[in-house]
């Protein structure tokens, strides 16, 4: 180190991103180099910090929504449903059963979208292109979905408290039959383009492993927890909204590398299309809304409402002082928490696998700095 | 305020006419005004829906445990929502999150970590702490008030999940861990001056030098 000698390389520090296409956001990582191998990583974030949970101490319960579908943007329904059901239980709110299962069908239609857009640049990132713009057919199909009964795309304001905004609107069912119909064949076009490909492969295989016991430790959820074999997954775990009358598998994998994580979430996709199919089969009628006061003014109490989102556990932590607006809403980041780990999953790889783990992580800056 | 949160609920529309009635009464006289106050809650007790409230837990194994081998350490345990909540001394959390992680309760996952601030308490800080065992399926939550000038143990030896969490309370509400390998900001730059979620940083109110330097703003809105 003190004396380089031409055959060894001095220690280099250089600074990926916080522009850089494949940090997806504003994420600044510092790498410590020897050549091109990564002796330590250190995350800077916080350039997209907006103050949400300082925002939600200043609005009511209801104005609160809209900010949280700006944490997460590719999962925007997600964040809806983890607030609303949080809101719901401290004001004992009723749902119906048609806005039951209109949310989880949303919510899992949002999970294939999130997964499709992680699949598209995860491919692009490691160099396959062609994968990208399948993705971004199916997705583009999920978000005129979205549009026709959200009225966005993507800063959804997906639900209310107490249940929906609007119904259904004519044709939503039978668009959303035919998306599931073609759906199957559409993620095993995918997989003969990656699952057997040699490149993938080498690119992901044995890629940011970490074992079971060390990813509860660093409190990852989500794929990057089930990979390394821990089957938590929040709708089965602690089931929330009507998730534990549906039957689904939850898939784990065995090495905790990339390619696991990928597989993982290929199969996630399949099992949110079997969801919805359950969904679109027992829609039941009725109405969309419960009994939900003017004015929503929990007791004062506290409560965490913990929901699988589509990158891992996403937790509201509201608590009430017996006013219309929240003395506290935490949220609890799943990537935040995840991103974490990037430093101890780097160690040892080459650059141009550290592109490779963020993309696995599945960082979405937004929520990570909130 | 309970009663306040009634009429919102389920109950009919002449409700808050009977409270408004009843209201009046009250300060009419010093003796007279204590025997008729618990007079319109009884009244409307039936109708109304039954809000949840804090409950006393009672036969809670873990709570047990905890009262025996920490005397002195656990200060409630009680639970909202069917969600438990045990709060603890700060000079025996440390060694109460440790038996937690360590015993058969095997609390292996940290799930949050955060803050609250109780302006005006001279222990204004209360941590919040989620954890959740994947052995038992069991998710708690554990709670230790701090004033705002003192230590919290850090947990990050315990679980490594809490290092950006406490740099994150650190950064939001000014929390001193000790035995914190890098405590410094994460979300705000470096040089902010101020604790933007404690309850006395006004929304409005912004690090208005580090704007004017690094930003380049003359003339900062107020």
């Amino acid at each position: 180190m003190d004396e380089p000698t031409i055959l060894d390389a001095q220690e280099l520090e250089i600074n990926m991103g916080p522009q850089h296409p494949a940090t997806h956001g504003v994420l600044r990582v510092k790498l410590k180099l020897d050549g091109e191998r990564v002796l330590d990583a250190d995350c800077v974030i916080g350039y997209l910090h907006r103050g949400v949970e300082k925002i939600s101490e200043n609005r009511t319960y209801t104005k609160c929504l809209p900010y949280y579908d700006r944490t997460d943007y590719i999962a925007a329904v997600s964040n809806a449903l983890g607030y609303v059901l949080g809101v719901e239980k401290l004001m004992e709110i009723e749902v119906p059963e048609r806005a039951v299962t209109v949310r989880i069908m949303m919510t899992e239609f949002n999970r294939i979208a999130s997964h499709l857009l992680w699949l598209a640049t995860h491919a692009l990132d490691i160099g396959a292109l062609t994968v990208f713009l399948y993705c971004f057919r199916e997705r583009e199909e999920i978000l005129k979905l979205f549009e026709n009964l959200f009225g966005a795309r993507l800063t959804t304001h997906a639900f209310r408290i107490g249940g929906l905004w609007m119904d259904l609107p004519p044709g939503f069912e039978e668009a959303a039959r035919k998306f599931i119909d073609e759906f199957p064949a559409r993620v095993d076009e995918y997989e003969q383009l990656l699952t057997n490909n040699r490149i993938w492969i080498d690119r992901t295989k044995g890629i940011g492993v970490i074992s079971g016991e060390e990813a509860i430790d660093y409190g990852l959820s989500g794929p990057p927890l089930r990979g390394s074999g821990v089957p938590y997954d929040l709708r089965r775990s602690r089931p929330y909204g009507g998730y534990d009358q549906y039957e689904f598998d939850v898939p784990v994998g065995l090495n905790g590398d990339t390619y696991d994580r990928y597989l993982i979430r290929m199969e996630e996709m399949r099992q949110s299309r079997r969801i919805i199919q359950q969904t679109l089969d027992r829609l039941p009628g009725g109405p969309i809304r419960g009994k939900v006061p003017r004015i929503i003014k929990p007791p004062v109490g506290e409560y965490y409402s913990g929901i699988e989102g589509p990158r891992g556990e996403l937790g509201y932590y509201i608590v009430s002082d017996g006013s219309a607006f929240p003395f506290r809403v935490r949220i609890r980041p799943p990537t935040f928490i995840n991103l974490q780990a990037l430093k101890r999953l780097v160690k040892g790889h080459l650059v141009a696998d550290v592109i490779a783990i963020i993309g696995t992580l599945d960082v979405v800056l937004g929520e990570i700095d909130r | 305020m309970s009663e306040e949160n009634k009429p919102p609920g389920a109950a009919p529309e002449d409700q808050p006419e009977q409270k408004k009635s009843g209201a009046p009464a009250a300060p009419a006289g010093g003796g007279e005004a204590k025997a008729a106050q618990p007079k319109p809650p009884a009244a409307k007790k039936p109708p109304a829906k039954k809000l949840p409230s804090y409950e006393e837990l009672t036969d809670d194994p873990l709570l047990k445990d905890l009262r025996g081998r920490f005397p002195n350490g656990i200060v409630s345990g009680q639970s909202f929502l069917g969600q438990p909540i045990y709060t603890t001394a700060l000079e025996l959390l440390g060694d109460v999150m440790l038996y937690l992680r360590g015993s058969e309760w095997a609390f292996d996952y940290l799930v949050d970590l955060t803050c609250l601030d109780y302006l005006g308490d001279p222990k204004r800080l209360c941590m919040v702490y989620h954890l959740y065992s994947h052995k038992s399926g069991r998710l708690i939550r554990i709670k230790a008030r701090a004033a705002a000038d003192e230590m919290v143990p850090s947990m990050s030896t315990i679980w490594r999940t809490a290092d950006w969490l406490e740099r994150e309370a650190f950064d939001m509400y000014g929390v001193e861990f000790s035995g914190h390998p890098d405590l410094r900001r994460i979300l705000l730059p470096e040089d902010w001056v101020g604790y933007p979620l404690r309850k006395d940083y006004d929304i409005k109110l912004q690090d208005q030098a580090w704007i004017r330097k690094h930003l380049r703003i003359r003339k900062v809105p107020e």
